[in-house]
């Protein structure tokens, strides 16, 4: 018997055995955990290994601001203010951050803190609240009440119960400042995968540009497509990320902040590529919520070159013309159907 | 009503026999080779529980051992990826196959513990063709 | 009457043994020799062998799935009953049909047993993870029933010489 195992065995290791090593120049890659999610940077360069401890320095640090379940971070502190009439005085760069972030309400709303505790998807203990207590806390979200000075370096919010979660920008926003640091640290070359977020920087060492991947979101072991990416972000919002199922009702982790339900758009994965990380971050969510029609109105007042690909629940992958430039589509023996999406 | 059979009564293996034999080593020669994974000089494991993703190691460029604790499962486990390999390094379910099976380091090889609906997978690309997966 | 109370004792304690049999086997697991889960030897299998060639279809399908379900009662978990089931229902397929087709012995008999065991067993995996990532399990499994089934295959022309079902009472 130990014979007959040892074949397959073999048969295994001498297939891998067989693939080519690596042929580029010395590459140095790390990982680590931070905002709730596994992170890694792959560098090249001979000062890669310093730049990239850095970067990792600088991603922890903004968590130590952004986090709202660290007692002493900027978020939490505004939020334990709620409702007292006192300004907070935060780090300039929340200040800004909340900012940047409050104009995409109503569809992109960062007071939806209340809402997510209630599903519990903050807390891991999902349950479906009623409908009177969502009655009851959607007053509370409401990004255009959050008071922001950014002169004082201070913010408010005016009512008790309201709550900022910065979870749908703070990872996208830490790419761009991870990406600026081993920008600084001379490093022209880096991919970072923040989470979903996937951010080049440069292109590889070879000139050509990186290959970014996107999830089927019906089977996460299979890509969408593969789009070349250089100097910019593609990040990715889907329902299939974190979801529960109650009463044979499936339940996702996007909230539709006018609702208080998970977002109902039509819409599977929503994939943005932006030369900002924090803008791709946010805006993959708030497209999400928006449904495939709303979002490409948007995309077309868009004049920055930022671009999406949506994945409708009917199969349909609309991908915006500025993505057409060498892409591989890998959906079509799935039942996926590409669509060009023109001006 | 009894189903007496001359199977029964034989005492020595017969020339059938060597064909259900066959059929069976065709068909698990068959089944391997349908299942041989994408070989990739990147090996990536992905830890998933009832489905859905927990964690995901790239074997491949890890630089120090990891150790994950999964405590929110039935029978509480630890993890434990080094650069190539993961393994469970100790479970607290019945029969403890997880931390039977070892290391696994190649592109294909699995690690269930079925008590916890836990999947260990490490998956094999190469590093030409996707540098990032969003998602 | 007298007919159903032989044929009752004789279920129930056919029952006990693959209960027994299985709970033995339980206790000295192939699987540290052999690092694949799902393998071991089957010997529960040698009691349905038996009832199938020495009583009937219908009292081997009894005594399986009394047998699965006290397993489960015994072990206390549902999913465990999911997969003696699962294996056991088409190993029991595998044999009664093949106990039907000529020209066959019992090693032939019981390696289909073993291999259809193993079969099923990594169905109800796949049903429980919702994945078929236990599919990778099943060539190794599958080539280890070779020998497992040579083996049970064995034990079972013996018991079945040893234990003629008209003396099945005299002898226990």
């Amino acid at each position: 018997m130990k014979k007959l195992l040892i074949f397959p065995l073999t048969c295994l290791l001498l297939l891998t055995g067989c693939a080519l090593p690596g042929t580029e120049s010395k590459a140095s890659s790390c990982q680590f955990f931070a905002m709730d999610t596994i992170m890694s940077i792959t560098a090249y360069g001979s000062s890669a290994d310093g730049a990239m401890v850095a970067a990792q320095q600088e991603i922890n640090r903004l968590e130590a601001l952004f986090s709202r379940t660290r007692d002493d971070s900027d978020i939490s502190k505004l939020n334990a203010a709620a409702g007292s009439g006192q300004a907070v005085t935060l780090d300039p760069e929340t200040v800004s951050l909340l900012d940047f972030a409050r104009d995409y309400a109503p569809w992109f709303d960062i007071t939806i803190a209340p809402v997510m505790d209630a599903w519990g998807f903050t807390k891991d203990s999902n349950r479906v609240p009623s409908q009177e207590e969502l009655n009851r806390l959607l007053p509370l979200v409401d990004a255009s009440r959050l008071e922001v000075d950014a002169d004082r370096s201070v913010a408010q919010l005016p009512q008790a119960g309201m709550a900022v979660d910065l979870g749908g920008v703070a990872k996208g926003y830490a790419g761009d400042r991870a990406v600026a640091i081993l920008a600084e640290h001379g490093i022209t070359s880096a991919i970072l995968a923040l989470g979903g977020n996937i951010t080049a920087l440069g292109t590889k060492p070879d000139g050509s540009a990186w290959n970014v991947a996107v999830k089927d979101p019906k089977d996460t072991s299979k890509y969408i497509c593969v789009i070349p990416l250089v100097n910019k972000t593609a990040a990715t919002s889907g329902g299939y990320e974190r979801y529960f199922v109650e009463n044979g009702v499936t339940y996702h982790h996007i909230i539709d902040p006018t609702t208080g339900y998970p977002a109902n758009s039509g819409l599977l994965s929503v994939t943005v590529v932006a030369d900002e990380s924090k803008k791709a971050d946010l805006l993959s969510t708030y497209c999400f919520v928006l449904g495939a029609d709303r979002a490409l109105d948007a995309w077309r007042t868009w004049t920055d070159g930022t671009e999406l690909i949506l994945v409708k629940t009917d199969g349909t992958v609309l991908i915006t013309e500025g993505l057409e430039e060498g892409l591989d589509f890998q959906g079509k023996e799935r039942g996926y159907e590409c669509q060009i999406v023109r001006r | 009503m009894n189903a007496r059979s001359s199977a029964a009564d034989r005492t020595r293996p017969t020339l059938l026999d060597g064909a259900v034999v066959l059929f069976i080593v065709v068909a698990a020669v068959a089944l391997f080779i349908a299942l041989k994974p994408a070989g990739g000089s990147v090996l990536t494991a992905t830890v998933t529980v009832d489905g859905q993703v927990i964690a995901q190691y790239d074997l491949t460029h890890l630089t120090e051992p990891e150790t994950l604790e999964v405590s929110d499962v039935p029978y509480p486990l630890v993890i434990r990826a080094e650069p190539g390999r993961i393994r469970v390094e100790k479970s607290s379910c019945p029969d403890n196959d997880c931390v039977h099976i070892g290391w696994i380091s190649s592109a294909g090889g699995q690690i269930i513990c079925l008590p916890n609906r836990l999947i260990i997978s490490v998956t094999g690309s190469s590093e030409s063709t996707v540098d990032g997966v969003t998602g | 009457m007298q007919f159903d109370i032989q044929r009752l004792t004789r279920c129930a304690v056919l029952t006990a043994l693959a209960l027994a049999l299985s709970v033995a086997e339980g206790l000295v697991p192939l699987t540290i020799l052999f690092p694949l889960p799902g393998l071991r030897l089957g010997l529960a299998n040698l009691v349905t062998v038996y009832a199938l060639c020495r009583l009937s279809g219908r009292d081997a399908l009894l005594i399986l799935s009394a047998r699965c379900l006290l397993g489960a009662l015994v072990g206390g978990n549902l999913t465990a009953l999911a997969f003696s089931l699962a294996g056991g229902l088409l190993a029991f397929l595998a044999m009664w049909a093949l106990l039907h087709a000529p020209g066959l012995s019992l090693f032939g008999v019981c390696i289909a047993g073993a291999a259809a065991h193993n079969t099923g067993q990594i169905l109800a995996a796949m049903a429980v993870l919702g994945s078929s990532a236990a599919l990778a399990y099943l060539p190794p499994l599958l080539l280890s029933s070779l020998a497992t089934g040579t083996a049970t295959g064995a034990a079972s022309i013996l018991l079945i010489r040893r234990l003629p079902a008209s003396g099945l009472m005299r002898h226990l």
